[in-house]
């Protein structure tokens, strides 16, 4: 095969791939949130920085001199920290292309026909099925720590085989993170529980 | 021209190229936008370097091999379930008749790094010296991988079958 015939198929490959137009508005505004994190941050920093001198410039130039006594930290104005904003967004639906039981195994199914596990995230309300059943409520994620709301509506059909536990392993996520365009939801270990992609 | 417009005259011109690069890579289309947009994101926010370095486009090319193949070390735990992945997410079976799945399929078959020289080679159509720069090995390395691939897609009974190879 020739290295014009490689190109060749490469790029008939590729453009089988539609692209829609670049998301310039997006990225621009991606930046400026980065830049303001940054800045609080950096904000934050500085204040912690100046409240620690403050605080320790008395105690190492007197050693004598009790900490109590020195200036009020209260001199310097903290900066105003808004709650973060959301690091990652969940809004749409995914397909579940990972199930962690547990026991720390896939529990997706591995043969037969597969069962479609998804989850749809939607203004605060979530609605996800496991193949046989649906379950449907609310969560809240702050930042990118996540929590399903207690009293979430799930059916009761009986599986044959049984579903997997994607609902019993939603109730153990507590954050989340994304990497190379999938998103995964977390337990209070960090340790992957549900990975999921948007469909293709 | 300033550095937003530098910055979306580059992006329009060369966002379907970064997409599909990432798609031949081995990204889904949706992950692959994703992907281009973090990885632009983040050379918006050092767009300054990026116009220093010598060559624009191996540096944003860099970041997004960079990316690519730090997912690939991600963290996991335990098996990887990935590996039966529900229908919707693997690669359309039923249309895979044509040239264009045959060498999908044998691009499957290459191991990451050859995988990845042969994308930027063929498709993104960097230079050696520009690969050699993306991929951080040397000059000689990237020759010795392309040479590796090329004769990997060569023994490839699909690709051979579509040239009637025997």
């Amino acid at each position: 095969m020739t290295a014009h015939d490689l190109t060749d198929l490469l790029e008939r490959v590729a453009e089988r791939t539609a692209v829609g137009p670049p998301p310039l508005a997006r990225m621009r505004d991606g930046v400026r949130r980065r830049r303001r994190r940054r800045a609080v941050l950096g904000g934050v920093g500085l204040t912690a920085t100046v409240v620690a001198g403050t605080l320790l410039v008395p105690v190492l130039t007197n050693p004598g001199h009790e900490g109590r006594s020195a200036q009020p930290a209260t001199t310097q104005t903290p900066p105003v920290v808004s709650p973060p904003a959301p690091s990652v967004r969940l809004h749409g639906t995914y397909i579940v292309t990972a199930l962690v039981g547990r026991h720390g195994h896939s529990a997706l199914p591995k043969h037969g026909a597969l069962a479609r596990l998804g989850i749809t995230f939607r203004d605060g309300r979530i609605h996800a099925t496991d193949g046989c059943n649906d379950l449907r409520g609310g969560y809240v994620l702050h930042g990118d720590r996540f929590h399903l709301e207690r009293g979430g509506a799930v059916t009761l059909v009986g599986c044959v085989p049984p579903a997997p536990p994607l609902f019993e392993r939603l109730g153990d996520v507590t954050s989340v993170s994304h990497d190379q365009g999938g998103i995964y939801l977390e337990d209070a270990d960090g340790k992957v529980v549900v990975a999921l992609v948007r469909p293709s | 021209m300033d550095g937003e417009d530098d910055f979306t005259a580059y992006v329009a011109a060369q966002w379907p190229r970064l997409v599909r690069s990432a798609v031949l890579l081995g990204c889904s289309p949706a992950e692959a936008e994703d992907v281009v947009q973090s990885r632009l994101e983040r050379c918006l926010l050092h767009w300054r370097r990026v116009r220093a370095a010598s060559d624009r486009d191996a540096y944003v090319h860099r970041v997004l091999i960079n990316t690519f193949t730090s997912s690939r070390r991600r963290r996991w735990t335990g098996e990887r379930p990935t590996a039966d992945l529900p229908d919707a997410v693997a690669p359309d079976e039923t249309s895979g008749v044509d040239d264009a799945d045959a060498m999908v399929r044998a691009l499957k078959r290459l191991g990451h790094d050859q995988r990845a020289a042969v994308v930027l080679r063929y498709y993104a159509r960097l230079t050696e010296e520009q690969m050699a720069t993306v991929l951080g090995v040397a000059p000689g390395t990237v020759k010795s991988r392309l040479a590796r691939a090329l004769a990997a897609l060569a023994a490839d009974r699909a690709l051979g079958d579509l040239r009637g190879a025997p």
